[in-house]
């Protein structure tokens, strides 16, 4: 798998935000993708070292809809969340924005 | 800070250039930035907790800019009013000058303003008036205006004479009908020649008690009512008593009618005193135009073209609603003044000059009086209003609410003529000598 493949998208959240005072930097990640892979994927893409990473899938919400008599339920998808560690003093910037500093 | 200068580039017209520093301009920023993210959705975040960053990623950081410049422009533009002491007469003209690299943001606001005026003396303004001691024989005369007010009428057995109380039935004709207003019953009235229509009272003149008779008078060329003017009417009348009116003796019996404690001494002395509180207000009230008018003629200052421009057109506008409630239209009205817009206008102009210089003037005059309108003024005011109007005092208040700064003003110029004219050397001229009989 190729790098841009294994890294989907930053998770930037409230949550996510508090992280990066410590080097730690959220991405969605592909659900069977390990922490190897995301190490040298974030490694290979940001130009970065890794210290550490954790991973955890999250499970999609089940969702109902009703519209006009018809009800239907459906589960948005599983995916794979990763909290990743950068040495210290690095930090990881987006199409030049640091969206990851407040 | 701040900083602003000026250039008067009229005496009635400003140029303020106001730099706004940078770290105010963050600090504003940074308000604004504040009260935005308040009302925006991001996904990942609470309403009012994302980032600027993330903000301004996805709106823009003019949103921020533009809301942080609408706050601060008149607030440092007022600020300027204020270090400068100028006083504004309309909205400014605003500019936002180009931005210099590593500049402070400069804007630029014309603005029509107050002129400056030089106060020229004005204490001690001589004023000649009429005296406002009150002579013997004004105090006698209102003491002879009471004295016929408190007559009582006695019945004599005699005819009618002139200056006599009679009471009448009359109905008048013309040609045989009677008209509108031309018949009474029991009316008591005092016989005199200046009260009723030539003729009618020399007819009444030698009747008795009793008596009827038919009386044959003329309505003046000039009668108020245009139907009857010109014509003769015969009146049928009926004298049922006549009185002749006694006049009490002026002395403390007299006296004792108006105030149970007082004698006549007392009586006159009170008079004397009202009397000459009525002259003064009088004297007072002529005195403020000519005092005005002399403070006018002192100063020269350039007018504020645009004050003058809103009071001639208010002027106008009064003139043009007083004659359409009068039920004529405009043109009409010219016509019958023989006048032509123009020069209506003109007039008005010159009016409008005056008013809004002496305006100024009472104005400037009060600022280095430091007079002011106090709490208690203005709720002596809005008591006098209500009494004038006889309206409960939050109606008043209801009413003058959109009017407020106008009351205050009209106060605070009350109050200038009033200190002008204590401090005014104030000539009375002699009274003239009236014959008049006490």
């Amino acid at each position: 798998m190729d790098a841009r493949d294994i890294i989907i998208a930053p998770l930037i959240t409230e949550k996510s935000m508090a992280g990066t005072v410590h080097q730690q930097y959220s991405f969605e990640v592909h659900p069977r993708a390990t922490k190897t892979q995301i190490r040298h994927a974030v490694e290979a893409i940001f130009k970065v070292n890794v210290l550490k990473i954790n991973t955890t899938n999250v499970g999609g919400k089940l969702k109902n809809f009703a519209r006009r008599g018809m009800r239907s339920s459906g589960k948005q998808s599983d995916w794979k969340k990763a909290v990743v560690t950068l040495k210290p003093g690095q930090k990881i910037e987006i199409a030049g924005l640091n969206y990851f500093e407040q | 800070m701040t900083a602003a200068t000026v250039k008067r580039i009229d005496p009635t017209q400003v140029e303020l250039e106001i730099s706004i520093s940078q770290e105010e301009l963050d600090a504003a920023r940074e308000v604004a930035f504040k009260q935005l993210v308040r009302n925006v959705r991001i996904p990942g975040f609470r309403p009012g907790k994302a980032p600027r960053k993330i903000f301004e990623a996805q709106y823009g950081s003019n949103v921020i800019s533009d809301r942080a410049m609408d706050a601060l422009v008149p607030e440092a533009y007022n600020r300027a009013l204020r270090e400068n002491d100028l006083q504004p007469i309309d909205e400014p003209q605003m500019e936002l000058l180009p931005e210099e690299e590593g500049q402070p943001v400069r804007l630029r606001a014309t603005v029509n303003v107050r002129p400056e005026i030089e106060l020229r003396e004005y204490k001690g303004i001589a004023l000649s008036g009429p005296s406002t001691a009150v002579s013997d024989a004004d105090l006698n005369r209102s003491l002879e205006a009471l004295r016929h007010e408190s007559a009582t009428h006695v019945p004599v057995d005699r005819p009618v004479a002139m200056g006599d109380v009679a009471t009448l039935d009359y109905e008048g004709r013309i040609d045989g009908v009677p008209f509108e207003g031309g018949a009474a019953q029991g009316q008591a009235t005092e016989i005199l020649e200046e009260r009723f229509i030539p003729g009618f009272a020399q007819g009444i003149v030698g009747m008795s008690a009793g008596e009827s008779k038919e009386v044959e008078a003329v309505f003046p060329e000039d009668y108020s009512k245009k139907e009857l003017a010109g014509k003769s009417a015969v009146f049928s009348i009926t004298v049922h008593d006549v009185k002749i009116p006694e006049y009490p003796e002026l002395d403390d019996e007299f006296a004792k009618r108006f105030n149970p404690k007082a004698d006549m001494a007392e009586l006159r002395e009170d008079l004397r005193k009202r009397l000459a509180e009525s002259a003064k207000t009088r004297s007072r009230r002529a005195l403020s135009g000519t005092l005005v008018d002399e403070l006018l003629a002192r100063h020269e200052f350039p007018l504020p073209a645009l004050m003058v421009e809103r009071e001639a057109a208010s002027l106008l506008d009064e003139a043009k609603s007083y004659v359409t409630r009068a039920g004529m239209t405009w043109d009409e009205y010219l016509a019958q003044q023989d006048r032509t817009n123009d020069a209506v206008v003109a007039e008005y102009r010159v009016e409008a000059e005056k008013r809004v210089k002496s305006t100024l003037l009472l104005e400037a005059v009060a600022k280095a009086e430091k007079i002011e309108a106090t709490s208690k003024d203005i709720e002596a005011e809005i008591a006098s209003l209500s009494r004038q109007y006889g309206q409960p005092r939050e109606a008043i208040i209801e009413m003058l609410r959109p009017n407020f700064p106008a009351l205050v003003n009209g106060i605070v110029r009350s109050k200038t003529v009033d200190f002008l004219l204590d401090q005014a050397q104030i000539t009375e001229t002699p009274p003239e000598v009236e014959a008049t009989g006490a």
